[in-house]
């Protein structure tokens, strides 16, 4: 039997036969899991307020060997992050978050950095951060982490390197940035300013600090939001039950 | 092929398939069905095709009844203009079998929950709405659980009705210590909300 300690954000809890709840939960360190919590649904001192999806959560757990179900012990609330259910918009996104990572990183992927931006991002909208940038802050990370980041130090086409002057495209079915010379603007190859080019290479690349110095007009956020939102439709290529509640 | 006759299989796994029931459990049930005498099993498929075929949702409050408007919502003894909102018929019989509540309900068959793609669209609140200016409501008591999903239910609902009825008294259950507890025993959360909700004294 090896047991086991994780920060963990609760994902879903379902009743599971009489008296037990089924859970799954992100890790930090071993990435999405699935545990039975026996007796979880009667009591319990050992799970009081814990089991509540989007929790972040001290987690003991153990397995009785390797490839068999994990049972959880018990668990601490470490941050219940009250202002996501102070709203829809906020429970909506902070949903999002948490389907986009169960998608980009299912069971069996682990990645250290997912979790930590999903505690982030549950963080800044709790707090009652912009939900518009946490959106684009959020997406363009994980897509990144996920393996899906445009690469905007080229154009796809003609090869040169683009130096942070004119305008560019992104060609969404691609997943591929094209210079102005190379590709015209249409619906699906939606225009990027210079500004909104560094802003996007920014949150790719997961440097949000930067981006408070980048001074983005409203359009360049909405260009980049755009951009992201195709981006996630083309690579992921399925509808998220959440996305339909967001903004 | 499983190890027990197939109709047994299948009873089994559609036991099973209810909530609260684990595979065991069905076993059990299937095996003191299988032992039952006949008359009393053809008793127990009427009354769940009757359930099935009698029991609908109050037009006016959508709990369970067997008669519309149900009969909580035609009682006059009840205060008309106070609505408690409960998530599921579950939830209104716990506060009727308690009786501490003397006015009416509204069922809202769930609670917001994006994972889940349950929006607004997806709960009776359009009709609580719409109630709420019929019905000339003027308290609303909102007693969805105190869940993620159900929190931001209640959060959702206050909102609208400010914006829609600003002149309607719009309570949240109080959430906190439960009685006989022990205040050493209480998580952080438990006594966040408590301490939130404190109420004055009367002396
Ligand atoms: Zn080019
Ligand atoms: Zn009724």
């Amino acid at each position: 039997m090896q047991h086991f300690r994780s920060d963990a954000i609760i994902v879903r809890v379902r009743e599971y036969g009489e008296s037990d709840l089924s859970v799954s939960f992100m890790t930090r360190d071993k990435g999405l899991l699935r545990g039975i919590a026996k007796g979880g649904r009667k009591s319990s001192r050992r799970f009081v307020n814990c089991l509540e999806p989007l929790s972040l959560v001290l987690m003991d757990y153990h397995q009785k060997a390797e490839g068999k179900a994990y049972f959880l012990d018990s668990c601490r609330l470490v941050d219940s992050f009250p202002g996501i259910r102070e709203n829809f918009e906020s429970l909506s996104l902070a949903s999002y978050v948490i389907e986009l990572l169960e998608l980009l990183f299912p069971y069996n992927v682990t990645d250290p950095r997912a979790f930590d931006l999903a505690k982030a991002t549950l963080g800044f909208i709790s707090r009652g951060a912009d939900l518009q940038k946490v959106r684009i802050l959020f997406e363009g990370h994980a897509m990144a982490l996920g393996g899906y980041a445009i690469d905007l130090n080229k154009c796809a086409i003609c090869g040169r390197k683009y130096t942070a002057k004119g305008d560019g495209v992104i060609l969404m079915e691609k997943g591929k940035f094209s210079c102005l010379k190379c590709s015209t603007p249409t619906e699906k190859h939606p225009l990027l300013s210079p500004q909104a080019i560094s802003g996007l290479r920014a949150v790719q690349g997961g440097a949000w600090e930067t981006l408070k110095h980048l001074h983005l007009s409203p359009e360049d956020l909405t260009q980049i939001g755009h951009v992201l939102k195709m981006h996630v439709a083309y690579r992921i290529g399925k509808r998220l039950k959440s996305a339909k509640y967001l903004q | 092929m499983g190890i027990y006759p197939a109709p047994l299989e299948v009873l089994v796994d559609r036991l099973a398939s209810l909530p609260g029931l684990g595979p065991k459990s069905a076993m059990r049930i299937a095996l003191h069905i299988l032992r039952s005498n006949e008359a009393n099993v053809k008793e127990l498929v009427k009354a769940l095709l009757e359930v099935k075929k009698k029991i609908k949702f109050c037009s006016v409050c959508f709990n369970i009844t067997d008669t519309d408007p149900c009969n909580i919502c035609e009682d006059p003894g009840r205060a008309g203009h106070i609505v408690c909102v409960v998530e599921s018929p579950g939830d209104q019989l716990a506060i009727e079998e308690a009786g501490a509540f003397r006015g009416k309900y509204h069922v809202l068959h769930g609670a917001l929950s994006p994972l889940d793609g349950i929006g607004p669209e997806d709960l009776k609140i359009g009709e609580l709405m719409v109630r709420i200016g019929k019905d000339r409501i003027e308290e609303v008591i909102l007693a969805t659980n105190p869940t993620t999903q159900g929190e931001a239910t209640a959060s959702f609902i206050a909102r609208l009705l400010a914006e829609k009825y600003p002149q309607l008294h719009v309570y949240r259950i109080a959430l906190g210590v439960p009685m006989g507890a022990d205040l050493k025993y209480m998580d952080r959360l438990t006594l966040e909300h408590a301490f939130k909700s404190k109420t004055p004294l009367k002396t």
